[in-house]
């Protein structure tokens, strides 16, 4: 008894020793992260030229640091001045739809009658989110709250799906049923046993609707409904831009190694993450 | 075992009612959406030069004038009979005008998917059933860098090299006026890639977690004790336990591959049914938009209800539970 004991402190010790180091590899992600994030919110000031300003000739590349846009604009301040909005939308969306796909996910798995629920995320499911979206659009034209609705309507169906399967085992364990038996009441149980075991799971798929928010942020900048002009956004830099692609790559080239320097280190730092929770 | 066929013929009708039930709301939201488009249907086909009292004749034609119910009743009615209706724009039938997009949407799915299947599966079954080893490892952080870049961003870069650059394949992907997709194979080529690469990532990454998950199991780990070689493990103990995780990983491709995949079809040309989805939503043309969003939505119930089937038939544990 006293050496399982003994073991048992030992790994809990260990477990600390673990999550307090950092690997240089998260702190080197962490960096590229933040310097992304420092460029889109504080670009607008240091940007050299207006968003709107022409430079030189469309497509040039040989004019400042990357070029010139299909309407001779220079590239590197319009990266500067587009990275606001795709940043903030996906980052709010992604965090509301989580927060509430979890709640409704574990509730689904931790009620007997989850039909209701999860009926009812099965017709918000199988709705073409798209479809969704251009109505939207259509509608409120494309604010940025509207974006943000969209990725949330778009996402809660799946995260909930998603939250509903990971928390289902864990409800019906033995080791929540004990607990239950104890007389220990639900909202403890969800908190105490419940919760710990969904943050990796959970974490792990809001980095891929992370993703997938920027993708349809960025998918209405090619639909025709981006930023007002002269306003722009990464996405929609791509979808303007890829025309010109054999005259000046950089235009469509620079804005995409921006949008990969987001979402790349943002998918493998929260699975980082969610490993190191786990463990 | 009468109990279970019992449980099974239940489960099967329990399931047949639920699909039919989630496509009759759905069609109640799609219709309610296109209601809520804004604009009037009458003036957006008269121009904004007509006289009221053709306005009201038409209004009258098109049955604007009765409540959205009972238009909502009349449109479900005849949809139900096979009568998708007409353009508002052009008076042509619905199903002359989605049939070709549909087809090309298909083919491109159905292409997709296997590519997606086969990538998904190997990836999952190589990277899962040693956790923590090399192959493991490589085969997490490539999945997971793949999923983090957008498929306009892949196909992107496609364009640009191998369409533009090296010219070895169709830039831009036109269907030939008198053939199919698979006429001119060569135009599907970029667009599956553009699709596969993250569809089949993200589809390895979770089957990768079932099948990491099932390695750790005793009885797998009795297995490989007991001198079972590594193949035969992977296929009677590691592939069966990933399957209701598959079919679901699956599933969640059939809405990325049929209503998704616009922006990829946008940036190839390539004329499916969510190109067709934008400019007709553009357009406000009713009919057209009402009859997309249900094709879609279909596609997209029955790959969820196939998966649930799968899934509950595959695990015992579960058939007894409910």
């Amino acid at each position: 008894m006293t050496s399982l004991a003994g073991q048992e402190v030992l790994a809990v010790g260990r477990r600390r020793a673990r999550m307090a180091r950092v690997s240089p590899m998260t702190i080197a992600l962490l960096a590229v992260l933040l310097a992304v994030l420092f460029i889109a919110l504080f670009g607008p000031m240091i940007a050299p030229h207006g968003k709107g300003e022409v430079t030189s000739l469309p497509f040039d590349p040989e004019v400042g640091v990357v070029g010139t846009d299909h309407l001779g604009r220079d590239v590197l301040s319009r990266i500067l001045h587009g990275g606001r909005p795709i940043v903030i939308i996906p980052v709010v969306a992604t965090a509301l739809a989580t927060l509430i796909g979890g709640v409704l996910g574990i509730a689904a798995a931790a009620l007997r009658r989850d039909d209701v629920i999860m009926r009812a995320m099965d017709v918000f499911a199988v709705i073409p989110s798209i479809l969704v979206a251009l109505v939207l659009f259509h509608r409120f034209g494309a604010q940025h709250w509207v974006l943000a609705l969209a990725v949330i309507i778009a996402s809660i169906p799946f995260t909930t799906r998603y939250a509903r399967a990971a928390a289902f085992p864990i409800i019906h364990s033995g080791y929540v049923e004990q607990a239950r038996m104890i007389g220990e009441i639900a909202p403890t149980i969800v908190v105490r046993d419940v919760l710990p075991n969904l943050v990796r799971p959970l974490f792990a798929d809001a980095g891929l609707r992370f993703i997938g928010a920027i993708y349809l942020v960025a998918a209405a900048g090619f639909l025709g409904f981006g930023p007002p002009p002269p306003s722009t956004d990464w996405g929609s830099m791509i979808s303007e831009n890829i025309g010109g692609a054999g005259l000046n790559p950089w235009a469509t080239i620079a804005p995409s190694v921006f949008v990969l320097l987001l979402t790349i280190p943002v998918n493998l730092l929260a699975d980082r993450f969610a490993k190191q929770v786990a463990r | 075992m009468t109990a279970g066929l019992h449980n099974a013929a239940r489960y099967t009708i329990w399931r047949m009612a639920s699909l039919v039930a989630t496509l009759l709301a759905v069609s109640a939201i799609l219709f309610a959406a296109v209601e809520w488009l804004p604009g009037d249907p009458a003036q957006q086909i008269l121009g904004i030069h007509a006289t009221p009292e053709r306005l009201d004749i038409l209004r009258e034609q098109l049955n604007l004038n009765d409540s959205v119910p009972e238009r909502y009743a009349r449109w479900l009615w005849s949809t139900l009979q096979g009568d998708l209706g007409e353009s508002v724009r052009t008076n042509q039938p619905v199903g002359a005008i989605i049939s070709r997009p549909a087809l090309n949407t298909a083919m491109l799915a159905v292409t997709a998917f296997a590519a997606i299947t086969t990538v998904a599966l190997l990836l999952a079954a190589f990277g899962g059933r040693r956790d923590g080893s090399r192959t493991s490892t490589v085969i997490s952080v490539t999945t997971l860098s793949a999923v983090s870049v957008p498929e306009f961003i892949i196909a992107g870069i496609l364009i640009s090299v191998v369409g533009l650059e090296l010219g070895w394949l169709p830039a831009v992907s036109l269907v030939p006026s008198d053939g199919t997709p698979f006429s001119r194979p060569e135009i599907l080529v970029l667009p599956v890639v553009s699709l596969s690469i993250v569809g089949g990532a993200y589809g390895a990454r979770l089957i990768r977690a079932a099948v990491a998950d099932a390695a750790r199991r005793p009885h797998v780990q009795a297995a490989r004790l007991a001198g079972l070689t590594e193949s035969r493990v992977l296929i009677r103990h590691l592939l069966p336990s990933a399957i209701p995780t598959t079919v679901q990983v699956l599933a969640f491709m059939v809405p990325f591959l049929v209503g998704g995949a616009v922006v990829v079809e946008r940036i190839f040309a390539f004329p499916g049914l969510g190109s067709q989805l934008v400019d007709r939503v553009a357009l406000r043309d009713a009919p057209v938009i009402e009859a997309i969003g249900l094709i879609q939505a279909a596609a997209v119930i029955i790959g969820f209800q196939v998966a649930d089937a799968v899934g509950f038939f595959a695990s015992p544990e579960r058939r007894t539970a409910e």
